[in-house]
């Protein structure tokens, strides 16, 4: 019998062994033969919007206090490229993209569809891979000045803190937060090339923007 | 079972908070507050009614005094089916039936205002959209997202062949030498 499951066991473990190997390919290869042989022209239109548009809104600074009209704040859709997030420091600029699923984070910087946007005193939760966008967090330090320029203005946070917490901590933020509070976080450790049970937290506080007025 | 029960009130959150009509502006009326006061009353999660905050938040968003009491009745419903089965939202995921009936009303909110909830039982993600097939809420039932690179399997794999080859080697020429 061993003459027969032998070959057998080692066969299907080969099979199994190169398909793995190649199974990136192979999904190519699929979604190609797919594009080929459709009754009707792809559609490629699942591009984010962006509603991006510097110094779109008029900001109003007056003794030292910039303001925007509620009015004239543009509110992102999911999927919508609606700022951009900057650290000079770390050499941090990425887009922001209002929303986290897998297809947005391949483009830049998610944010978590239940935060806000910045401006409206709530919390900010962006995250990022950490071998693409954020990984420049690992030289973030306390004190670093994060920015996010929207359509309506550039919103300044200072680094209060960093933290490695499990992924499924939920005490990593908190949406009822009373002030505007940014988190960016990415898996740790930095240059896994596999998922990893950690992230690497980034919380900072709004130190100045323009403020919504009527 | 938070993300169960979070789910049901997301729901519920979205139904409320998603009403069409005219020009908000952003601001959030009397009716919306109303219902998101009802939704903290109801210790629904703080994910959730940020999500229904951002939702009312938005242009063209709207809703009527009319809307919300129908909304809120369903919240009012969600919260009955707990208690009637002696349980919390922390309870729900292990409670299949409670939980399918949470989601009904959850569903039913989210009608009053034409938008459509889907829940998967299987992740607990709830997903609303509008009537044009526009994505209004996502929530999910996981705390982050997976942002590490996924390259995990080639790697395992070809460590596993680098490995097997070089104990075949050494086999070999052991094999050899005796």
């Amino acid at each position: 019998m061993a003459y027969i499951y032998v070959p057998l066991f080692f066969s299907f473990l080969a099979y199994g062994v190169t398909y793995l190997m190649a199974s990136d390919v192979i999904d190519m290869a699929v979604n190609l033969v797919s594009l080929i042989s459709a009754d009707k022209a792809p559609d490629f239109s699942n591009e984010n919007n962006s509603i991006f548009v510097k110094d779109a809104v008029e900001v109003v600074e007056e003794d030292g206090v910039q303001t925007v009209k509620r009015a004239d704040v543009g509110m992102a859709d999911y999927g919508d490229l609606y700022a951009y997030v900057r650290c000079t420091r770390i050499a941090l600029d990425a887009p922001v993209y209002y929303g986290d699923d897998d297809a947005i984070l391949k483009k830049g910087v998610g944010q978590d569809f239940a935060s806000s946007q910045p401006g409206f005193g709530r919390l900010i939760v962006l995250c990022a891979h950490n071998n693409m966008y954020f990984n420049a967090l690992k030289n973030i330090e306390i004190g670093d000045i994060v920015e996010i320029e929207t359509s309506y203005g550039t919103y300044s946070y200072e680094i209060k803190e960093t933290k490695i917490l499990n992924e499924n901590d939920s005490s990593a933020f908190d949406y009822a937060i009373d002030h505007e509070q940014l988190v960016m976080y990415t898996c740790y450790p930095f240059d896994m090339l596999a998922h990893t049970p950690n992230r690497f937290f980034v919380y900072a506080d709004l130190i100045s923007g323009p403020v919504f007025v009527d | 079972m938070i993300k169960k029960l979070l789910a049901v009130s997301v729901s519920a959150v979205m139904m409320l908070a998603m009403s069409v009509s005219a020009f908000a502006a952003g601001s959030v009326n009397t009716s919306e507050q109303k219902i998101l006061d009802e939704l903290n009353a109801k210790n629904v999660p703080a994910k959730y009614v940020s999500q229904a905050k951002n939702y009312v938040e938005k242009d063209g968003v709207d809703i009527t005094e009319a809307q919300a009491k129908e909304i809120i009745a369903h919240i009012d419903a969600a919260d009955k089916i707990l208690s009637d089965a002696g349980i919390t939202v922390a309870d729900l995921k292990k409670d299949r039936a409670t939980l399918e009936k949470v989601v009904e009303e959850a569903k039913k909110a989210a009608q009053v205002l034409n938008l459509i909830l889907t829940f998967n039982y299987t992740t607990y993600e709830v997903t609303v959209v509008d009537a044009s097939g526009k994505t209004v809420a996502v929530i999910n039932s996981t705390t982050t997202k997976k942002t590490g690179a996924d390259s995990m399997s080639t790697v395992a794999v070809v460590s596993v062949l680098g490995l097997a080859v070089a104990t075949l080697a050494v086999v070999t020429k052991k094999n050899a030498e005796a």
